[in-house]
């Protein structure tokens, strides 16, 4: 009835107004298309949401943005439902997430491109990780199902790691914002571990969206300390996954990435202990032979030189033989010689009465020239 | 050469003092005497890889893999 109902200024109904909204709903959460998507000086958002009846409006500032948007999404958003005194009724943001497979691969898509752009999957900037690490920080739920596989698994293959929990929420409104506070405070710790280790099991693309927003993929990409993230199953690739220095396809995988099989390991280093052995005796066996050849060769080599001594000896005596001036004596010829020993060749000079001496091979004989005859 | 200089002498040092004595020794104005020398020489040298091949076969037996 009128003049029942209150009347107020119209400040002071802003403020009964909001006081009410605020006891009432102090937080709502809106589903909606997206529309009228701005973003003014690089820091104020204000958009809408719609559906077939009404529309909404939002303000609030970049920092709460999942990532780049575009009108047609379909978002959920949380925030604070308030009436400025000047603007009017708007909703402030507290948190984005696109909702509805359509819209989250799109959203998802729009900041894969963005990111793309400024070289944050560069294959370039992958570091390799340490194999083994000695300490793990894993950012994931502490009840999950994932943190018992990966654990397991490190274990059986390789023993006990000292493992560094943060634990987060890996879906939700608030996962985005705890899982960059993990990654941010491993980088600032004093003893910060030497990989980081982002886990998730599988589920819808809703419950992964948190490791597709652009803080969580900064975050990855801008650590200092090594990154291996693994969400879902092997279908699901997040944003995440493709920041990081190194993706798995499964928290199990992860576990099997960070660690070498130690029973596979030994049986390596025993097979190469028996392969160095068998070379050492391979080199061994080799030598000898080797020694065996050289004794042969040093044997043959005197041999050699002794047959060649003993060639020369018998060549030099047969020639010596040939030489000896003695030898045609033997085979009825004669040595002439005067008195005084000189050797006649000829009968050039020679008169008659001269004194000659005839060397046979068993004496010699001193006879005096008859007579000379020329022969030509 | 003193028994310490002897164990001092690597291998590769034994295996290029023989190589030396059958270059000369294959050399084609090679004396005779100097062969025997050289002969000798050799032999000795043999003898000491010899025993240097026994001895590292000894050591080798640490390094054996245990089944």
């Amino acid at each position: 009835m009128v003049g029942t109902e209150p009347t107020f200024s119209a400040s002071e109904f802003v403020v009964v107004f909001n006081q009410s909204l605020e006891m009432l709903y102090p937080s709502v959460g809106i589903t909606g298309e997206l529309a009228n998507f701005r973003v003014s000086k690089n820091r104020w958002v204000y958009f809408d949401l719609k559906d077939e009846i009404a529309s909404v409006k939002f303000f609030g500032t970049v920092y709460a943005l999942p990532g780049p948007l575009e009108d047609g999404l379909t978002l959920e958003v949380h925030g604070r439902p308030r009436l400025h005194p000047q603007f009017g009724f708007s909703v402030q943001i507290d948190s984005i997430q696109a909702v509805g497979e359509g819209s989250i691969k799109k959203a998802q898509d729009l900041l894969a491109r963005k990111l793309q752009t400024e070289g944050l999957f560069d294959p370039a900037r992958k570091r390799s990780l340490p194999y083994p690490p000695t300490t793990i920080g894993l950012v994931t739920s502490g009840q999950s199902a994932a943190i018992a596989d990966f654990r397991k698994i490190i274990d059986a293959r390789w023993g006990k790691l000292r493992i560094q929990l943060a634990d987060v929420q890996v879906q939700g409104v608030d996962a985005s914002a705890q899982i960059v506070q993990a990654i941010t405070g491993f980088n600032q710790t004093a003893e910060p571990p030497e990989v980081i280790v982002i886990i998730r099991g599988g589920g819808s693309s809703e419950d992964l969206g948190a490791f597709s927003t652009e803080p969580v993929v900064r975050a990855v990409a801008g650590s200092r300390i090594p990154t291996l993230v693994a969400i879902g199953h092997e279908v699901d690739v997040s944003l995440a996954e493709l920041a990081a220095d190194q993706r798995a396809s499964t928290p199990s995988n992860a576990a099997e990435l960070l660690v070498p099989d130690r029973i596979h390991e030994q049986q390596f280093v025993a097979a190469a202990s028996s392969q160095l052995y068998r070379q050492l005796i391979a080199v061994h066996t080799r030598s000898v032979d080797e020694l065996a050849q050289y004794k042969k060769e040093l044997h043959r080599s005197v041999e050699t030189v002794l047959d060649d001594a003993k060639r020369y000896a018998v060549n030099s005596k047969e020639l010596l033989r040939l030489l000896d001036p003695k030898a045609p004596l033997k085979r009825g010829y004669a040595l002439v010689e005067t008195p005084e020993g000189k050797l006649l060749r000829s009968v050039a000079g020679l008169t008659k009465n001269m004194e000659l001496s005839i060397r046979l091979t068993d004496g010699i004989i001193d006879a005096e020239i008859q007579k000379i005859r020329v022969e030509k | 050469m003193s028994k310490s200089q002897q164990n001092q002498e690597s291998y590769q040092d034994l295996k290029a003092s023989l190589d030396e004595v059958l270059n000369k020794l294959q050399a084609d104005d090679v004396d005779l005497d100097v062969a025997l020398k050289l002969y000798e020489q050799g032999q000795e040298t043999i003898k000491k890889l010899e025993t240097y091949l026994a001895k590292t076969a000894h050591t080798f037996e640490k390094f054996k893999p245990h089944p």
